[in-house]
């Protein structure tokens, strides 16, 4: 083994998902010091779109057009769901400051907290969500109104098929016609990868030999969709300007991942927490994180040929689910790995998974996880925070299932919000505040 | 009522058996339609372990279909070499086994003229060096393994080759008869249509469902049900076949299948033949048992669980499934006053031919055909279209020439997209509709770790720039295919494949939102 290294911080945050971004960002803001570290960027996994909330699976099919009220509703029938922890005005508020603060770094979107939209997306069908990336914006009033549409595909470019969409859709969007391009300098046969096609459409030469091709296909289309490669750190600049080239509104259509707009976030999170002070590990496994008599947490993991330990007066578990490696599965139980925290599951393991995949209730492990106080801090039975300064924020947390509900991104900022609310009054009460930039 | 459609033989059900039938019932001249409910090996031809059985499985329960075996192995590996791998197979005892069992063996073999040369224990684990310490016996027999898709598909093509019709998604629903079958009554089970059928004679190779066929002309047959639940691990566990020596019992075989290894079976008497699933009680017992003989399996990933029926023939009522006869049975129905109409169901994998050449010979000697069986003799097609079940030859070929081939579709298999275009073209060429199931079915899509997540999405996007999908088919492809899959995952799930689960349900209902459609 190489060198130690210590460090001392305010806040650690353990994941780097929508939730451990939302949490560095507002606990950043409050002042206080923060290191973040994760394992992976599951961001880039993400469509780009900020759903809040739009259907409560155990109670039925109804989708709801005004998230704040299916909350209000969710929570009156589940009084453990996560969100039942917050006030719709924290709700709105939180993601009103993270829309702000992505809006700052040439990331927009559109939408307010009162009002689901729906997203085309590549398999043509529309998705309920809440914050619409701008770059997506025009679809939905397209579809509104049946305006004649273009749908352009990309030759090499896999899972993504302009004609699946239109035929796919065509009873609720019938005035639309299916093309193909081939992307410039992108020879024939070859496999069109979306980051790259986005990459290089920041280029205005490449952008305007793009623009041209798909010109030349519209006739008298009034709106033309196409994958979501407008860019990465330019995508506001890409987007209007392919706009004005071809004369009338363009909107991306999310597919599988990686995807570009989750590419974007990743890296707009990524620009914003360096400016607000952050420091950040990433492709790092936290290995051990160890309570201390003096209350304070001590999170350690290896960085190349050191190891380093970070001593914090609190700490922030934004580890997620199983993919994210948040929870796993050992044996019959599903367990917290980090500090094995105790997992709310079902008695049976027979009732972890439905008969039929696309249950519309959703699957009963889903609902597994931390059980947590108001500021998500992690229960013991009586129920009581096992520790004063501990939070677990985003999908690691019980009785939600985010995929059902359609609400990841609203749970994890909020969630995040709110447990930063916690550890700020923790740092006042106990005035351990370093105030200061870590090392 | 009159007929929409006529023809010579009908053959229900397209099995190994059915397809065996059809191809060699043309090769001798017949006019043969063939039907299945659902598609190729939908039933126990596709949810078996692949195992071309040397025969030394059954020389104490059963020496004549032991015989049986071993004759016919050796007819398959002639003319369908591209169908085996001859990876040959090791029998092996560990400490607790039946003593007096393992001291028999070779003279059982030898009684009916089956090779089982005796090897060391620490032979055979140099042979295979996973075994376990524990072994105390074994023995080296001709077992090999045969991929089923390749062989029905394969014999399926041929027939059709020779003016065989082949009708998917047509299910039998019923019959008018007198003294015998006047009209079939036939539905599409995809549109829902109604088809009058009428045929000389009628040939019921429906394996398990074969009861129930026999009932709607009258007909009482005595049929047993065994559910078998097989295990398959993401890697391959072994070279050859191994089997467990001592009389068949639950979770004795381990079979290779390409890059991967099938372990089995169960045998749990089954009253219902439409919800048949593995549970995860099988998939636990399979892991443990077979664990006595490789010890390291528990550290092995699983990537999916399948159950197949085996129709057993005769004695009701004896609750042991597994001592009833596996040899099958050919019935006249005649002796019970149905003149036009044969059933033949059970038997093997292995012995699909014979039991077509039989059934063939019964059906020849009534529609008057002279023409003798030419099946053991004539080498089985090889077709473009039905070579992309073999694991690891799409990845081989694309490797070679990645551009001719196109996109890689499913990254865990290596499947591009010019596999989807054969299989879609030999299809059509059959008249047939292509679906993602029915493409997956002739491909290795969603036979890899994710288990068509990923895949299906591409699969589906680039059937519709090719004209096989049309409207929102897409969605209803893509929810069934997964929910297909699902059935086999459901009772492995275990640490990663959580999350792989979790990955794929965040992306079709997250991202899709392919729970919501309607
Ligand atoms: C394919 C996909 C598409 C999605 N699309 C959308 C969408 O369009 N709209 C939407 O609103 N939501 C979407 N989501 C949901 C959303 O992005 C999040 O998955 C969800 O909100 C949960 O986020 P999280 O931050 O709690 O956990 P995760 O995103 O799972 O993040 C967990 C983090 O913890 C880290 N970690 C865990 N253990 C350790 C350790 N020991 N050491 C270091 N790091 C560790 C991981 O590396 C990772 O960075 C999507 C999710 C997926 C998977
Ligand atoms: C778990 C298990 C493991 C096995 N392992 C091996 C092995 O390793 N080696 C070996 O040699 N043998 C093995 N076998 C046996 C072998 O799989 C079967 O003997 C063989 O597949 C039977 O084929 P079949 O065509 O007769 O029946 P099936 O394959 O069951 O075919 C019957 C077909 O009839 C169709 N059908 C049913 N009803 C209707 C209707 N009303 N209308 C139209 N179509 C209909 C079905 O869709 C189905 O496709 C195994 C069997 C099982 C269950």
């Amino acid at each position: 083994m190489g060198n130690q290294k210590e460090l001392k911080c305010d806040v650690v945050v353990i994941g780097s998902g929508m939730s451990g971004m939302s949490a560095a960002l507002f606990a950043a803001r409050e002042g206080l010091s923060v290191i973040q570290i994760s394992h992976h960027s599951p961001l880039v996994n993400h469509s780009g779109t900020i759903d809040i909330m739009s259907c409560a699976p155990l109670q039925g099919k109804k989708i709801w057009k005004n998230p704040l009220r299916g909350i209000g509703y969710l929570c009156r029938e589940n009084n453990d769901h996560p969100y039942a922890k917050l006030d719709l005005e924290e709700i709105k508020m939180s993601l009103g400051e993270v829309k702000k603060a992505l809006a700052q770094q040439g990331l927009d979107y559109r939408g307010s907290t009162s009002e689901n939209h729906r997203v085309l997306t590549s398999l043509g069908t529309l998705k309920p969500t809440c914050l619409v990336p701008a770059t997506m914006w025009a679809g939905e009033k397209a579809l509104a109104r049946n305006t004649s549409g273009l749908i352009v595909d990309i030759a090499g470019l896999r899972g993504f098929s302009a004609r699946e969409i239109v035929e796919t859709v065509k009873a609720k969007w019938s005035n639309l016609r299916a093309s193909r391009i081939e992307f410039p300098g992108l020879e024939a046969k070859r496999e069109a990868v979306p980051e790259l096609m986005a990459r290089a459409l920041e280029n205005p030469v490449t952008l305007k030999e793009f623009a041209e091709r798909i010109k030349s296909l519209i006739n008298d289309e009034g709106v033309v969709g196409i994958p979501a490669v407008l860019g990465v750190n330019h995508s506001r600049r890409v987007h209007n300007e392919l706009k004005r080239m071809l004369g009338v509104p363009v909107f991306e259509i999310p597919s599988m991942p990686a995807s570009v707009p989750g590419i974007r976030l990743n890296e707009v999170f990524d620009t914003i927490l360096r400016k607000e002070g952050v420091t950040r590990y990433g492709n790092r496994r936290v290995t051990s994180v160890v309570p201390l008599q003096n209350q304070r947490f001590q999170t350690g993991f290896t960085n190349d040929d050191e190891t380093v330990t970070i001593n914090s007066a609190s700490l922030v578990i934004a580890s997620g689910r199983f993919t994210g490696r948040g929870l796993i599965v050992n044996g019959e139980d599903i367990r917290e790995p980090l500090l094995n925290l105790p997992v709310q599951q079902p008695e049976l393991k027979t009732e972890w998974y439905r008969t039929l995949f696309f249950n519309r209730t959703g699957h009963g492990i889903n609902r597994a996880g931390i059980f947590t106080d108001r500021f998500f801090r992690p229960v013991d039975i009586y129920p009581q925070a096992i520790y004063p300064n501990l939070f677990t924020v985003g999908a690691i947390n019980a009785c939600q299932d985010w995929v059902r509900e359609k609400s990841g991104s609203g749970l994890a900022v909020a969630s995040a919000y709110k447990a930063v609310q916690g550890i700020t009054k923790y740092c006042r009460i106990n005035g351990n505040s370093t105030r200061r930039k870590p090392a | 009522m009159a007929a929409n459609y006529t023809t010579q033989v009908l053959i229900i059900g397209g099995g190994v058996t059915g397809t065996a039938l059809a191809r060699d019932l043309v090769l001798r001249g017949a006019c043969c339609l063939l039907v299945d409910k659902e598609d190729v090996n939908f039933g126990a031809s596709g949810a078996n372990h692949g195992l071309l059985h040397s025969g030394a499985r059954y020389v104490y329960t059963d020496p004549k279909a032991a015989m049986e075996c071993a004759a016919e192995a050796d007819i398959l590996r002639k003319i369908a070499p591209h169908c085996i791998e001859d990876c040959g197979g090791v029998f092996a005892a560990i400490e607790g086994d039946d003593e007096g069992y393992i001291a028999d063996f070779p003279s059982l073999c030898s009684d009916v003229k089956i090779a089982a040369n005796p090897l060391l224990p620490d032979e055979a684990r140099e042979l295979e060096p996973r075994l376990s310490e524990k072994v105390i016996a074994a023995f080296r027999v001709n077992d090999a393994a045969i991929d089923p898709f390749m062989l029905s598909l394969n014999m399926l093509q041929d027939a059709c080759e020779a003016g065989c019709t082949y009708l998917a998604n047509h299910e039998v629903t019923g019959f008018y008869c007198d003294n015998r079958i006047n009209q079939v009554i036939l539905r599409n089970n995809i549109s829902g249509e109604q088809t009058i059928l009428e045929a000389q004679l009628i040939v019921n190779a429906t394996g398990a469902w074969s009861a129930g066929i026999a009932e709607m002309a009258g007909v009482d047959m005595d049929l047993i049900y065994s559910k078998g639940s097989l295990l398959i691990s993401r890697v391959r566990i072994a070279r050859h076949v191994i089997n467990r020596l001592r009389p068949p019992s639950d979770g004795d075989i381990i079979v290779p299948g390409g890059t991967v290894s099938v372990l089995g079976t169960t045998s749990i008497l089954a009253e219902n033949l439409d919800h048949i699933r593995p549970t995860r009680l099988e998939a636990d017992l399979i892991i443990e048992e077979c664990g006595e003989l490789i010890p390291s399996l528990s550290d092995e990933r699983f990537i999916r669980a399948f159950s197949g029926v085996r129709p057993l023939a005769g004695a009701s009522g004896d609750g042991e499934s597994r001592n009833i006869t596996r040899g099958f049975s050919l019935v006249d129905h005649m002796e019970q006053g149905i003149d036009n109409f044969i059933t033949i169901t059970g038997g093997k994998l292995t012995t699909c031919r014979l039991m077509a050449e039989k059934a063939a010979d019964l059906a020849c000697s009534k529609l008057g055909i002279k023409k003798a069986c030419a099946t053991h003799l004539v080498p089985l097609g090889k077709n473009r279209g039905n070579q992309w079940t073999e694991p690891g030859l799409s990845a081989t070929q694309w490797i070679a020439d990645p551009a001719e081939m196109g996109e890689i579709l499913c990254e865990c298999e290596l499947v591009p997209k010019s596999n989807i275009e054969d299989i879609a073209d030999l299809m059509r060429n059959q008249g047939q509709k292509p679906t993602i199931k029915s493409v997956a079915l002739r491909s290795r899509i969603g036979k890899g770790p994710c288990q068509g997540g990923f895949c299906s999405l591409r699969v589906g996007a680039a059937m519709y720039d090719n004209d096989h999908l049309k409207d929102d088919e897409g969605i209803g492809n893509i929810r069934d295919f997964i929910e297909n899959r699902w059935k086999g995952i459901r009772p492995i799930v275990r640490g990663v494949t959580a999350s792989q689960v979790e990955l794929q349900e965040a992306i079709h209902c997250g991202l899709f939102a392919l729970d919501l459609y309607e």
